[in-house]
């Protein structure tokens, strides 16, 4: 068996996931180290499949895997991986049926925290941690969506594991617990790693030190989100009227059209945001 | 799964089940049972069997799988834990079946039955788990209604009736294969 590295991080290269004729994932490679990782990319784009490989959930065709430094290709290091590990899926469905703690004290039993006292004290901790300590008797079918959602990234938490693997984790969250969300796995992401997959600009912006955009499959670009927002530097403007040459272009609430793409040369360039860099990788590759 | 997780994950586990449908199907064979006990019909040994089989494999869906798919303690075992929690009604059932009609023990055809989607559901997508109940009701089909195949073919309609812990002995086998997909 390999050795546990230091510092959470993932490897993945030459990574490959087909369904069917489809190729979801297509040969991509990426280095992960500890911090917030933000997966962004159109619907379709892999982001869910590349996760679920990350989470030992679904098995590669093709590639290499290093999590946490051991490979989930072989069973006993897969186990390792998951004892060190947390996944939030996209929508995951709950037992109606259970309270909020029931259900975290469940996904601790199969973590295997046989210790009874300790693990109601963990539960405790993780139920706290996403603002729901107040409904932990309340029944899962009387929760919220966004209440939901919250106890599903409390089993994920339950243990502090070293990587966090969390798709779309702010989906049914309202702002205030969207920045409850960034406090938590900015805490998280200090002693480990998170892997978060997201449509929203804001949330790579405000949390994450690494973004990953992929669309088709591929990785179009991998770095720090400046780097994103500096793929866009000279390649946006505005101007009161839609340009023909423009890759993009759309009315901004103040009345001007905002374009994307190689700038005339009688415009002046504006000042691009990192939805502009994201818009941008998306279109072409890096 | 070490016995203690076993152990303490068998009561949410049960918790987690969706036991009216279980229940009625149980009900509904040891009726069936009394029945044709009362109406001196022949035993319906089989058909109890088969319900009561595929009542159990049907218990292996689980809602929250994709939620618990990367917790230590594996798909298998968590399955494994549904179909205990899910025996304790219809072993039983089928026990008091067989007792009230004074017919075949229908528990082992139950567990071979099970055992055989249990099987196929190991070498399903996870998603497909709930596929892996046409198992015992195929099969159970297979044995009612297939009266003119050719004889191989006839004793492998009946061969979970007839010879149900091999069957079990093959699906293990099966399962064991699979269980690292």
């Amino acid at each position: 068996m390999t050795t546990r590295h230091a510092t959470a991080r993932v490897t993945v290269a030459g990574l490959t996931k087909r369904f069917g004729d489809t190729v979801a994932v297509d040969g991509i490679d990426l280095t992960l180290t500890g911090g917030v990782v933000g997966l962004l990319g159109p619907n379709g784009a892999g982001k869910t499949t590349v996760l679920r490989m990350l989470a030992t959930v679904l098995a590669p065709d093709s590639g290499r895997l290093d999590i946490l430094g051991y490979d989930p290709a072989t069973p006993a290091e897969r186990l390792e991986i998951r004892r060190r590990l947390g996944y939030l899926p996209q929508n995951p469905e709950l037992y109606p049926s259970f309270t909020a703690f029931d259900l975290v004290d469940y996904v601790a039993v199969l973590k295997e925290h046989a210790d009874r006292r300790r693990r109601r004290l963990e539960c405790l901790r993780v139920l706290e941690l996403v603002g729901l300590a107040g409904s932990k008797d309340t029944k899962i079918r009387e929760l919220s969506g966004g209440m939901r959602q919250r106890l599903a990234l409390a089993a994920a938490l339950v243990g502090d594991p070293d990587l966090l693997v969390l798709d779309e984790p702010a989906g049914g969250l309202d702002p205030e617990q969207r920045l409850e969300l960034r406090s938590m796995l900015s805490t998280t992401a200090a002693r480990g790693a998170v892997v978060m997959s997201t449509h929203n600009t804001a949330e790579v912006a405000a949390l994450c030190q690494t973004v990953v955009v992929m669309a088709g499959g591929a990785v179009r670009f991998s770095g720090s989100p400046d780097d994103l927002r500096h793929l866009a530097v000279g390649r946006v403007w505005e101007s009161d009227r839609p340009a023909a040459e423009g890759a993009r272009s759309w009315l901004t609430p103040q009345g001007l059209y905002r374009h994307l793409g190689t700038a005339p040369a009688d415009v002046s360039p504006a000042t691009p945001t990192l939805e502009d860099g994201y818009l941008l990788a998306i279109r072409e590759p890096a | 799964m070490s016995p203690a997780t076993a152990r303490q994950a068998l009561g949410p586990t049960a918790r987690a089940l969706r036991w009216p449908p279980t229940v009625a199907v149980a009900a509904a064979a040891v009726g069936a049972a009394w029945l044709a006990a009362a109406t001196g019909k022949p035993s319906p040994a089989p058909v109890v069997a088969g319900i009561l089989a595929t009542v159990a494999v049907t218990a292996l869906n689980d809602p929250a799988d994709e939620l618990l798919a990367a917790v230590p303690t594996g798909r298998l075992a968590r399955r494994m834990l549904r179909l205990v929690a899910v025996g304790a009604v219809v072993l039983p059932a089928a026990a008091v079946a067989s007792a009230i009609d004074a017919g075949p023990n229908a528990a082992p055809p139950v567990l071979a039955l099970t055992a055989a989607g249990l099987a196929v559901a190991t070498w399903l997508p996870p998603r497909g788990a709930a596929g892996a109940a046409a198992v015992p009701a195929g099969w159970l089909a297979a044995a009612q209604w297939l009266d003119g195949l050719p004889a191989p073919l006839r004793e492998l309609a009946v061969w979970w009736f007839t010879h149900p812990w091999q069957v079990v002995v093959v699906a293990a086998a099966a399962v064991a294969l699979g269980r690292s997909r």
